[in-house]
């Protein structure tokens, strides 16, 4: 048995502190914006077309958080219900799954509670599933999903739940910092598992909005 | 959804409100109610969108696309026994062609291939640019110099990249990982020609196992069975497909199979189909 699909690990980084791995896998319906998700938080770009995932896609990002380097293993689904049977060999030993939605479509919310269901079933405890509800900027007008139900099944699930747009880059930065945090493991923000607010603020400090 | 995310690089498909878009919804739909059974499923955009480039008109891209898909609808199962099968063939081939790698990524968790996934689902589409995928795909749906010559092509690519897989002693996400990125990268040309000398080797190989030979059609009595439309309402693909299993001696699960070889039915003309696929072929030169 090799150790090959350890992800978790710790190993000297460049500055001399240490980069810690986690594999994280994006899960949900297709077209929901998983891949695009992925795209904003690591090259801070939203194509407008991207192209439906294949297999898998794989991206990396580093982030500091808590004074030491985290680094994101991201797998990307196809998210296509013909297209289940692989994903456990995805999420197998992921420390983070983030299970996405579109909130302007309720059946995507749906396929979410079940990939929930699945994931508490076949993963360890301790792996930290997020709920995210996508398209956040398309909400005033198509809305489908309150943010409330949203919200409900989230805790009563133990999920952290945001809502974002991989479009605008609400929120998106801010749910990886989260997980970030609860992978990390100190002194998370005892609000952290509520959620990302979406308020004016956080809209205005969005970057690269082409709304 | 995914007519509006194929191939929107292309200059065909460029463009808000570009009408050739409507035309890939149109086949596909039309393609969904004419297999209903199969419907439509992620990856038959990207298998269409070349050959309506190529067509340019409607009818006649929707029945190469019927042909192609003749080929190749058991990739897009729903149990993806297709896929299983194709990925559990690869690995036999391996076995012959190359067992050091072969033991590389059995004792790397890559045993079952997976990580070829997208190359053999939508026949190596996303691998090669727009041009290079005509070329390909011109060559493997001739049949020659052998059948099921797009796993020789994977075996090809692979003896390439053995020497990173190897050197970097890499495991199963970084194997995932490494071929998802040698995508748009990979030389057409070599490929194919070193893809035709495995072949050459295989075929001159005195030892070849008998089930290597009836994976590449070797076997002179035994009419194709991995061509055989799923397009039947009467006759569950499933059920063909299993069939076909027997053939290989492992399966991705791993599972030994010692039913004997099987001596596969034609419910489908062959020649029929050969037909509809040699026009193709004829029309896409």
């Amino acid at each position: 048995m090799s150790n090959s699909r350890r992800n978790s690990g710790t190993r000297p980084g460049a500055a001399g502190g240490r980069i810690q791995q986690a594999k994280l896998v994006l899960l949900g319906d297709q077209g929901v914006g998983k891949s695009s998700l992925a795209l904003r938080f690591v090259r801070g770009q939203f194509p407008e077309h991207s192209e439906a995932t294949v297999g898998a896609a794989f991206l990396t990002q580093t982030i500091l958080v808590q004074g030491q380097s985290l680094k994101f293993d991201i797998w990307d689904t196809a998210g296509q219900e013909r297209y289940h049977s692989l994903a456990p060999m995805y999420y197998r030993g992921a420390q983070a799954a983030v299970v996405v939605y579109d909130i302007n479509n309720a059946n995507t919310f749906n396929r979410a509670i079940s990939w929930v269901r699945e994931l508490r079933q076949q993963t360890a405890v301790n792996t930290v599933i997020v709920l995210a509800g996508n398209k956040a900027d398309l909400a005033s007008e198509h809305r489908a999903v309150p943010t409330e139900d949203a919200r409900v099944f989230a805790e009563e699930t133990g999920l952290i739940f945001a809502e974002c747009s991989a479009k605008s880059g609400l929120a998106v930065n801010e749910m990886f910092m989260m997980i970030a945090h609860k992978i990390v493991g100190k002194h998370a923000s005892p609000n952290s598992s509520q959620g990302v607010q979406l308020t004016g603020g956080e809209e205005a400090s969005s970057s690269g909005c082409k709304c | 959804k995914d007519v509006m995310r194929t191939d929107r690089t292309q200059k065909f498909f460029s463009g808000d409100k570009n009408p050739n878009l409507q035309v890939l919804y149109d086949i596909l739909m039309t393609y969904g109610f004419y297999n209903f059974d199969l419907g439509y499923v992620q990856g038959m955009s990207d298998m269409l969108s070349p050959i309506l480039v190529v067509m340019e008109n409607e009818v006649e891209a929707f029945w190469c696309f019927a042909g192609a898909m003749e080929r190749m609808c058991h990739n897009f199962e729903m149990d993806q026994t297709g896929m299983k099968l194709q990925l559990s063939q690869i690995h036999i081939l391996m076995q012959v062609y190359d067992p050091e790698l072969c033991a590389y990524l059995e004792s790397h968790e890559s045993g079952n291939f997976y990580f070829c996934f997208r190359w053999i689902l939508i026949l190596f589409k996303r691998e090669f640019s727009f041009q290079d995928i005509q070329r390909l795909w011109e060559v493997l749906w001739t049949d020659r110099p052998c059948k099921n010559f797009h796993l020789i092509i994977s075996l090809a690519i692979l003896d390439s990249e053995k020497s990173t897989l190897m050197e970097n002693k890499f495991g199963f996400t970084e194997i995932l990982k490494h071929i998802n990125d040698i995508s748009q990268s990979i030389p057409l040309e070599e490929t194919l020609c070193k893809a035709e000398g495995i072949f050459l080797q295989l075929k001159e190989y005195k030892k070849l196992p008998k089930v290597v030979k009836e994976i590449l059609g070797l076997l002179p009595a035994t009419p194709s069975s991995s061509t055989d439309s799923c397009l039947s309402t009467a006759s569950s693909p499933q059920v063909e497909v299993r069939q076909e299993t027997s053939v290989s001696a492992t399966d991705v699960t791993g599972r030994k199979s010692s039913a004997p070889v099987n001596s596969s039915q034609s419910f489908h003309s062959s020649s029929n189909r050969r037909n509809t696929v040699d026009e193709q072929v004829k029309i896409m030169t």
